[in-house]
């Protein structure tokens, strides 16, 4: 059985392949403005770089912001369900989600087989995302993929006292005029996102071991600023982005919600 | 819980809805019409007491209820605009900001019902919340219309309940004093004693309707019992109120015995907490609809029950107690928050509910600043699943409908899992 899962995010877009509920193929883009172009497109490839075409898939799931806008979809899951479940199927154990996307920040507790028990999101606000980063990465002339090896190789984490990306970006434009280190100053946005998400998490009761997913858990600053604040040590898979279209697609292949 | 066998239900639209439409606008129309007539206006709050003025012969208005009015209509974002313009920050609550900025746009207002009639006389009380005390002044100094504040203290438990009941009082015999000499005339006791006792029934009447919805499958939602407060609300001492509740009660249990329910399927009942947001009663209702998620009780139903009003006249008190106990006792944020958690676990038992909705209002922070406290609780010692979502009581700018259709359909699926992991269980 083949089935597909998309994860259409407010940035990137992802694909898994899933043949006979194992895993022979994904890819990820920029999502854009046509959703319904860049997942079937992305689709192709993915199928194409597996020797399969799009007349072999059984099933498509989609899920994320963009779910409802793919008309070859057989059904749409948020994407904190397809979340749970796709953690799930790589860390049975693990009890508690937090994922960092492009735009919002949640965090999920976890009962039996992925089963999703709790869950919490950023208030509107994006602050504390994948988007402050990349404001802040354009504002400081860095890669947004060296934004965390640069915060460790700071000395000191300087305090970003706004809560607003918009308002942070004026903020770190005034830290750079009065020569402080860019690596100090993202050291600081990442602590400010990190205390961020704790105040999420910690309102979960969280128990047992935690995986990140999303984007932003490809950068190692602020995980370990997470993990100061959690006091334990944070899962990272190997391809964080791409859970939640695996989850879609373990859902699709179990038979949707059926745990 | 809720329908186990998920089967497509019968459901229609209330036949009541029409003869509440009439009600609403005979109301504002009449409004109108009294001030081209030279019947005094008054202004009031929701906690204000309402028979109080009535007996007077005030036509009383709730600028609360015409800026919800407003928020269904989508004209509130506007007139909240014009408030911003005239300095009132963004964050303020949108039923100030709403109500200020009709006043403020003159003849360019958008008020679906022509606006509110110039008042004589502003009355309010601090129960509800303190920015309403500042909403009300600042009424009063644009529209120069003498304003009267029920100053109701701050309910701690412990309190001498005597001496807060003997001082509100005291204000409330004030205002009488007040509107007898502006009206020129003596205050009608045995008339007050009359309205309070036709209220009275009209509020028992209200309480039978939404208790109605402990049948399963609910013969109606919450967006129709917030619909249907409003005769409760501000015309409860009149005969139509009364008339109209106990032919809603008759349809409600025709509804019940026939079969027909709020929405074509139940598959979780829910109680909502926090501010209806009256921007999207229609999607939100589709939405849920679709889901399957029907909200069977409120806070806000229950807000509305004025029950102060049945349970003072039970107790044999005289009608100016019922007056002050309408004052001193209902209240939203003059008291211990910890009776909102009470209520949704009581409702969650009474009701048979599967989970519960926080609604935020981002402008209204007494009515809301409680909620991740009571979804802690909920989730926590109770088990029961919480979804937050957000916007606004009236001011659409605040509501982002894929947010909050994204937490609703995760809800729905995390409702599903747990009620397929108690049906394992129970094999």
């Amino acid at each position: 059985m083949i089935i597909a899962g998309i994860d259409i995010g407010s940035l990137t877009t992802k694909v898994a392949i899933l043949k006979n509920g194992t895993m022979v193929s994904h890819a990820i883009e920029r999502t854009g403005v046509n959703t319904n172009q860049i997942a079937r497109r992305l689709l192709d490839e993915a199928l194409g770089n597996s020797g399969l075409s799009f007349g072999d898939i059984d099933k498509v799931i989609a899920t994320g912001y963009g779910r409802i806008s793919i008309p070859f979809a057989h059904k749409q899951i948020t994407e904190i369900t397809c979340n749970a479940k796709g953690v799930n199927h790589f860390y049975p154990k693990a009890k508690m989600i937090i994922d960092i996307g492009g735009q919002d920040t949640k965090v999920i507790k976890m009962g039996d087989k992925g089963r999703v028990e709790n869950f919490l999101m950023n208030d509107k606000c994006a602050a504390g995302t994948g988007r402050f980063l990349e404001v802040a990465a354009q504002t400081l002339e860095v890669k947004l993929n060296d934004l965390g090896k640069l915060s460790l190789k700071a000395n000191k984490a300087v305090e970003i006292s706004s809560t607003c990306t918009v308002f942070a970006q004026t903020e770190i434009v005034s830290l750079v005029a009065k020569q402080i280190p860019r690596e100090n100053i993202i050291a600081g946005l990442h602590e400010a996102i990190a205390r961020r998400v704790f105040s999420l998490f910690s309102c979960l009761n969280p128990e047992g071991e935690v995986v990140m997913t999303g984007g932003v858990a490809k950068n190692a600053g602020v995980v370990k600023a997470l993990e100061n604040l959690i006091k334990r040590p944070l899962l990272i898979p190997k391809n964080p982005q791409i859970l939640t279209a695996i989850g879609a697609a373990l859902l699709g292949h179990d038979g949707i919600i059926n745990f | 819980m809720g329908d186990k066998e998920n089967k497509k239900q019968k459901t229609g639209r209330l036949e009541s809805q029409d003869r509440l439409g009439k009600i609403i606008t005979d109301f504002y129309q009449g409004a109108h019409e009294a001030k081209r007539n030279g019947r005094p206006i008054a202004w009031i709050s929701t906690a204000t007491p309402l028979e109080l003025l009535a007996t007077m012969d005030y036509y009383c208005l709730f600028p609360e209820a015409h800026s919800a009015t407003c928020g269904g209509r989508k004209v509130a974002s506007y007139h909240c605009e014009v408030s911003a313009r005239n300095g009132f920050e963004e964050h303020l609550c949108t039923y100030v900001r709403n109500d200020l900025g009709c006043i403020l746009s003159g003849k360019d207002h958008q008020s679906p019902v022509g606006g509110l009639p110039h008042p004589d006389l502003i009355v309010t009380a601090n129960n509800s919340c303190n920015t309403i005390q500042k909403w009300w002044e600042n009424t009063s100094r644009y529209l120069k219309v003498p304003m009267v504040l029920i100053d109701t203290p701050f309910l701690a438990r412990g309190m001498n309940r005597k001496e807060v009941f003997k001082y509100v009082e005291c204000q409330l015999l004030d205002l009488v004093s007040y509107m007898e000499e502006k009206r020129g005339k003596k205050f009608d006791w045995d008339l007050l004693d009359e309205l309070v006792k036709k209220s009275e029934k009209t509020c028992r009447l209200y309480e039978k309707f939404i208790s109605l919805n402990r049948a399963i499958p609910a013969p109606v939602s919450v967006f129709d019992q917030w619909a249907h407060n409003f005769p409760n609300l501000a015309t409860r001492f009149m005969d139509k109120a009364r008339n109209h509740f106990e032919l809603l009660i008759s349809e409600i249990e025709q509804r019940i015995a026939s079969g027909i329910s709020a929405f074509p399927e139940e598959k979780y009942r829910v109680y909502f907490d926090g501010a209806c947001p009256w921007y999207g009663l229609r999607s939100l209702s589709k939405k849920m609809s679709e889901l399957g998620i029907v909200p069977v009780t409120s806070y806000y139903s229950e807000l509305f029950t004025f029950s102060v009003i049945p349970d003072s006249v039970a107790h044999g008190d005289k009608p100016l107690t019922t007056m002050v106990k309408i004052a001193d006792n209902l209240s939203i944020v003059n008291g211990w928050q910890g009776f909102r958690v009470k209520m949704a676990r009581e409702k969650i038992e009474e009701f048979s509910l599967d989970g519960a909705i926080m609604g935020i209002a981002l402008s209204c922070k007494p009515l809301s600043s409680h909620m991740p406290y009571e979804q802690d609780i909920l989730a926590k010692e109770w088990g029961v699943p919480v979804v937050r979502i957000e916007g606004d009581l009236c001011d659409h700018k605040f509501y982002s409908e894929e947010e909050t259709y994204m937490r609703l359909e995760a809800f729905a699926e995390m409702l599903e899992s747990r009620k397929k992991q108690q049906e394992v269980s129970h094999v």
